[in-house]
């Protein structure tokens, strides 16, 4: 019987310079980390010359990874618009939900990650969240759970309002 | 003279007739499809289209489902020759019977058609469901748009709605419009074209995304680059964006994004019933403009009954995408001592009077429960906007050397939940509605509980139903008639005993 074959190994190197090491599938779920391995080439992959990954710290990627990690036998994320546009639900499935049950500031940093790194399914869940934090909330309520201070003059809340109405379904 | 039952449109609600008014202004009333098993191969067939040409005929549809009642070869409309090689004889309250307009539009919400699964999935929803005299149609817990009226008074919340038919609804303008006809849905895009060409889409100038505050360090939304803070929006209806404009500076500025506008007409968003739309490609038109021009107030009677029925169709991806999880074989026969249900009818056949509201009995499952149980995860699915449970896995602790097994039992569904248990059941803390069971909380050893699984609502719940010893099994039932287990639907877990 066949060996089955050892992972090949990556590594990508956070902004405060933590070097990680991961199986190159699990790199993969981030499109630009496909596509830089794609212009690197095999023989140039080392600890030592490993990915750098500017945007993102060591705490962050550490998430990201473990995401990554999770989700590795995922399909590829799909291309069709009409497919993609038909899930536009805030459903999020379980593991995701206790992955994403971070403060409000991991959170954005996810998502400023996942956006970074092109990782779409992990974008959508972290955007999800968010969506979930502002369904069925007044604007006093959405202020209240972001920590936003209202800096709108009385007459830029008219002209929202007006708008508002405007695109409102009536 | 013969007459037949009148059949409703189990995807509208409103009837499939033929009238002398409704021949010449409406013909979509009179042309339906039926889906039924067929006698030679009992694979289910969607037909062709069967025309109704006077107050007498019976529901006759070639079987091709290419095929037309007004096409030579179909002339013979003796229902006594029912469910030859050639026809299908559709008998109200016992098939499945939708206008041919309505079916289409459904094809368009969500294809599925071609996948047997999918359909027979569809059919076994359809054929669980009550079928109230006083409503002519099945009762799939919503009034049809305002078809049926509801009647709430005297009823606990937890009790299913009852409904009866508007008979004037037949002759209503808004539920009579064909919902494929196009009506002013080209001059709306036409419109929203030009207004592309204007430079002003809104009167007034945009908002700027700099308040006095720049910094308006509290709010992290002000970090996010603009496609970030569209693509959250366009996770939210088109009300929670309103409301959230109106609480961050830093959103405000998606209401001039036309791509974010354009989510609301695609896939399943709140305008996707403007199916023309969808055809645009994105820098054509204005779609904030569109937007605009199709707000409730501003939409014909076409496209009003349109959207009415498109909405109706909400939860139909959840109904179709299930898998049934067979459990081992339990050979236990243990004396029941506690059971509860929700509104149990006899099990009768549908097309029979008397199914009128609640669920039946169809299957029974058992689950053994006597090791440490890891945890607990529930599928659940939404009926009539609330959750019920549809199927159970239990995680075993491990016993010994022997593995870690998980069992199963009901409904693999979209939506899942899990708890942490760690004890061995002992009871169970019940929320039950008359359509089956909302919620669950096990008990072990008191003080032992776990949380809810599921959602309890406002429904009634048990106090305690719990045994000085652990279960031996948990007894499952579902609602279905099928017996390929990968093959049926259940409506929903509707007793837990043991």
């Amino acid at each position: 019987m066949a060996e089955s074959k050892p992972a090949q190994k990556i590594w990508i190197r956070s902004n405060d310079d933590k070097t990680f090491e991961i199986d190159r599938d699990v790199g993969e779920r981030s499109v630009l980390i496909k596509n830089l391995l794609e212009d690197v080439g095999d023989a140039d992959l080392s600890e030592e010359n490993a990915i750098p990954i500017q945007n993102v710290n060591e705490t962050v990627l550490r998430k990201v990874i473990e995401w990554c990690e999770h989700h590795r036998n995922d399909p590829p994320a799909s291309q069709d618009e009409e497919s993609d546009a038909r899930k536009k639900t805030t459903e999020i499935e379980e593991w995701d939900q206790k992955f994403m049950q971070v403060d409000q500031e991991m959170l954005f940093e996810i998502i400023l990650a996942a956006n970074y790194l092109d990782i779409k399914a992990l974008l959508d869940v972290g955007c999800k969240t968010v969506a979930n934090m502002i369904k069925g909330k007044s604007p006093e309520e959405i202020r209240k759970t972001f920590n936003i201070t209202n800096d709108f003059s009385p007459e830029e809340e008219e002209q929202i309002r007006r708008e508002n109405e405007w695109a409102e379904d009536r | 003279m013969f007459r037949p039952p009148i059949s409703t449109c189990v995807l509208c609600g409103c009837t499939i007739r033929y009238s002398d008014w409704l021949s010449n202004a409406n013909p979509w009333l009179r042309h339906y499809r039926g889906l039924l098993p067929h006698p030679d191969t009992g694979l289910l067939v969607v037909t062709g289209v069967g025309i109704l040409w006077n107050y007498s005929d019976a529901y006759l549809a070639p079987w091709d489902y290419n095929a037309r009642g007004d096409q030579p070869g179909f002339e013979n409309r003796d229902p006594d020759k029912a469910n030859d090689h050639h026809q299908a004889n559709l008998r109200p309250r016992s098939e499945i019977i939708f206008h041919e307009a309505c079916w289409s539009l459904l094809m368009r919400y969500i294809p599925f058609q071609d996948d047997p699964e999918k359909l027979d999935n569809f059919y076994h929803v359809c054929i669980s469901l009550p079928y109230p005299l006083k409503t002519l149609g099945l009762s799939w817990g919503h009034d049809y748009g305002g078809v049926a009226v509801r009647h709430d008074k005297g009823q606990f919340p937890w009790e299913d709605y009852r409904y009866t038919y508007q008979h004037l609804a037949s002759a209503n303008p808004k539920f009579v419009a064909n919902p494929l006809d196009a009506g002013t849905a080209n001059t709306m895009i036409s419109m929203a074209r030009q207004s592309l060409l204007q430079s002003a889409i809104v009167p007034e100038p945009p908002i700027s995304p700099n308040g006095p505050d720049i910094l308006n360090q509290g709010d992290l939304l002000n970090t996010y680059p603009n496609e970030i803070l569209c693509h959250i929006a366009s996770f939210l209806s088109t009300s929670d964006f309103l409301n959230l404009r109106l609480a961050s500076r830093a959103c405000c500025v998606v209401f001039y994004v036309q791509s974010f506008w354009r989510t609301r007409f695609m896939g399943h968003g709140e305008r996707a019933w403007l199916f023309e739309a969808a055809h645009q490609t994105r820098g054509s038109i204005s779609w904030l403009s569109l937007h605009h021009q199709t707000k409730d107030s501003k939409i014909d009677a076409f496209l009003r009954n349109r959207k009415r029925i498109w909405n109706l169709f909400k939860y139909f991806p959840e109904y179709i995408a299930r898998n049934w999880m067979e459990p081992p074989i339990v050979d236990l026969n243990i004396h029941f001592q506690h059971f509860v249900s929700g509104h149990l009818q006899t099990p009768i056949e549908r097309d029979k009077i008397g199914f009128e509201e609640g669920c039946r009995i169809m299957k029974y499952r058992k689950l053994s429960t006597f090791t440490t149980v890891d945890r607990i995860r529930a599928y659940l699915i939404t009926f009539e906007d609330a959750s019920y449970i549809a199927g159970l896995e239990l995680y075993f602790e491990p016993v010994g050397n022997n593995p870690r097994r998980c069992d199963r039992v009901g409904y693999q569904t979209l939506k899942s939940q899990t708890i942490s248990i760690g004890f061995k059941l002992q009871g169970m803390i019940i929320a039950v509605g008359s359509r089956g069971i909302h919620a669950i909380k096990f008990t072990g050893i008191y003080p032992q509980v776990s949380s809810w699984l599921g959602s309890p609502r406002d429904s009634p719940r048990t106090q305690r139903l719990a045994f000085h010893c652990p279960m031996g099994y948990i007894q499952t039932c579902f609602d279905v008639r099928n017996s390929q287990p990968r093959m049926i639907y259940t409506k929903f877990a509707c007793l837990l005993a043991e």
